[in-house]
Parts: C-alpha cells; sequence; structure tokens
C-alpha cells in the first residue's frame, strides 16, 4: 500500500513538472504568435505577406514590408511585447515603384500656329493646319525636305502630325 | 504597348546613344519621344530609324522632340541651311523684323535657347538675335 502510493507520488511529480514545463514554454509561444500575428493583420497597410513564428520566445518574422520605417517600427512593436526575448526579423522591404511618368505636354492650337507657320516657311507648297492640337500637313514636298520639315514640327509639342503631303 | 514593340529599334537606339532626359510615352495611340541628343548626329540616326520604321511618316502615331542640348551659353554653332543665309531676327518667330544675317557655313555664338525653336545668337559679325534653331549645329 505504502509502496504503491510512493510510485503514484512519483508518478504525479513527474506528470506535474512536465506539465509545468510545457506551460512555461509551449503556450506562451503560441499566445505570443497570435499577438504577433494579429498585430502584422493591423499593419496590413504596411506589409504583405507578413507572418511570425515564435520558439523559445524568440519572434522570426517574415514578409514583405513596403520601407525601412515600416519594417523598423514593426519590429520595434514586436520586441515591446512582454515575453519576446529577441526579434529575427527576416522581413525584407519591396523595391521603390517606378516613378509615374509625367503626363505628356501638348500645346493649345493656339501656341501652336505660330511655330507652324515659322516650320513651313521655307517650304512653298506646303500647307499646315492646326485644330485640336492636330497638325495636318497638305500640299507637296520635295523627299529631300520632308525630314528636315518634320523635324521642325516635331518640336512644337502637337498631339500628332498627320502627313498628307504629295511627295515629289 | 503596341507602338513600343513597333518603334523598339528607335527606342533601343536612343537609349544606347547617349540621349539624355529620355521620355517614352504612350498616349491615345501616339508615341512621345523626348529627351536630349548629344551630337545632331545622334538626332539624324534617330530621325533616319524613324523615317526606316515608318517610311516618309504616315503613321501619325510618333512625336519626337529629341533636340540637340544647346549646351552652356557660349557654345558655338555652325550655321547649316541648304545653302541660303540664316535670317537672324528681333525676336522669337518669323514674324519678327530681320536684324541681320548669318552666312550658310559660318559660325554663330550660342548666348541662349529662348525655346526648342528659337536661340537667341550672336553672328561672327557681332549682331546679335534669334535664330531657327533647326539650322543651328551646336559645335
Amino acid at each position: 500500500m505504502r509502496k504503491s502510493f510512493l510510485r503514484f507520488a512519483f508518478v504525479f511529480a513527474a506528470v506535474a513538472i512536465v506539465v509545468l514545463s510545457a506551460c512555461k514554454s509551449g503556450p506562451k509561444d503560441a499566445d505570443l504568435e497570435k499577438t504577433v500575428t494579429e498585430k502584422l493583420s493591423a499593419a496590413s497597410t504596411d506589409v504583405t505577406g507578413g507572418s511570425a513564428t515564435v520558439k523559445d520566445g524568440v519572434v522570426t518574422l517574415s514578409g514583405v514590408f513596403k520601407d525601412d520605417a515600416s519594417k523598423a517600427a514593426f519590429e520595434t512593436t514586436v520586441k515591446a511585447i512582454p515575453g519576446v526575448k529577441s526579434v529575427v526579423n527576416n522581413s525584407t522591404v519591396a523595391p521603390p515603384a517606378a516613378p509615374v511618368p509625367a503626363p505628356v505636354v501638348i500645346n493649345g492650337d493656339d501656341a501652336l500656329k505660330p511655330g507652324v507657320t515659322d516650320a513651313i516657311k521655307d517650304f512653298p507648297g506646303v500647307k499646315a493646319e492646326v485644330k485640336d492640337s492636330i497638325i495636318t500637313l497638305t500640299g507637296d514636298i520635295k523627299r529631300a525636305s520632308l525630314q528636315k520639315l518634320m523635324m521642325s514640327l516635331h518640336t512644337l509639342k502637337a498631339k500628332k502630325i498627320e502627313n498628307k503631303l504629295t511627295i515629289k | 504597348m503596341a507602338l513600343q514593340d513597333k518603334y523598339k529599334e528607335l527606342l533601343d537606339a536612343a537609349s544606347t546613344s547617349g540621349v539624355s532626359n529620355l521620355q517614352v510615352r504612350e498616349q491615345d495611340n501616339v508615341l512621345y519621344i523626348d529627351g536630349d541628343a548629344p551630337t545632331g548626329e545622334v538626332k539624324d540616326q534617330l530621325w533616319a530609324i524613324y523615317n526606316k520604321i515608318d517610311p516618309d511618316f504616315r503613321a501619325a502615331d510618333v512625336v519626337m522632340n529629341v533636340n540637340v542640348a544647346a549646351g552652356a551659353a557660349g557654345t558655338k554653332a555652325t550655321v547649316t541651311t541648304d545653302s541660303s543665309n540664316l535670317n537672324v531676327r528681333k525676336g522669337p518667330g518669323t514674324d519678327q523684323p530681320i536684324v541681320g544675317k548669318a552666312a550658310h557655313g559660318s559660325t554663330v555664338t550660342l548666348i541662349s535657347k529662348a525655346n526648342d525653336q528659337w536661340w537667341l545668337i550672336k553672328t561672327e559679325k557681332g549682331e546679335e538675335g534669334y535664330a531657327y534653331a533647326q539650322y543651328l549645329t551646336p559645335q
């Protein structure tokens, strides 16, 4: 009877140690992981594909942050969570987006007309009409002169240049 | 992007030949190519490629505003008219009175760039006024 009580006490103690040590690390890591994951969701505008794993209080982060500042800020947030021993930050920063090209500058008819007059002046036989920022060329021109005329007209910032010239 | 494929050879040449501030944009089925060519030869070369892809410039799907950078004030330029003398005018426009002539093949000094069409210059004889940039080739 006494022997079996001792055996029972020993088994109980062993189980208690296992359970206690499990309580100490297992659920705690899981809780931390949950907390960090929640914070990642809250920061969804800063990070894509963010995830966190926790082992023995060490948080490993991954994901792509929009910039260095948000990456650093999130690491600081995680380090401040009670129970976090350290952070292995494997997350990266997205490359900067390509700059949006500036819109094409297109001159209005009034700005285009004097430039067109200047450009065709030396090419008798060439007529030009400007409407809705489109230059339309009619009349005739020598092939040797065509490129020269086009080179001047293309500097005027027209929307487009319709070449309906008869080439001699 | 279709136009960028059609004019790929032209765009490749522009980016490899040292055109600075190069901007290539496609808008309403027109390809706008802007930039500063380092030399007149580069500009001519680009126009030759353009003419090859779109013979006689009939397609009306490109506006290529690539100009030779005028360089700093004091740069010399050659008058590259066909044969006649170049009018030097009081202001930037053919409606402006003629104040002098720069001889064909002569050298002028660039003072400033009024715009892409008109440059303020000084002739060998010391006459100052505006000349049509198309007929000036920076040296």
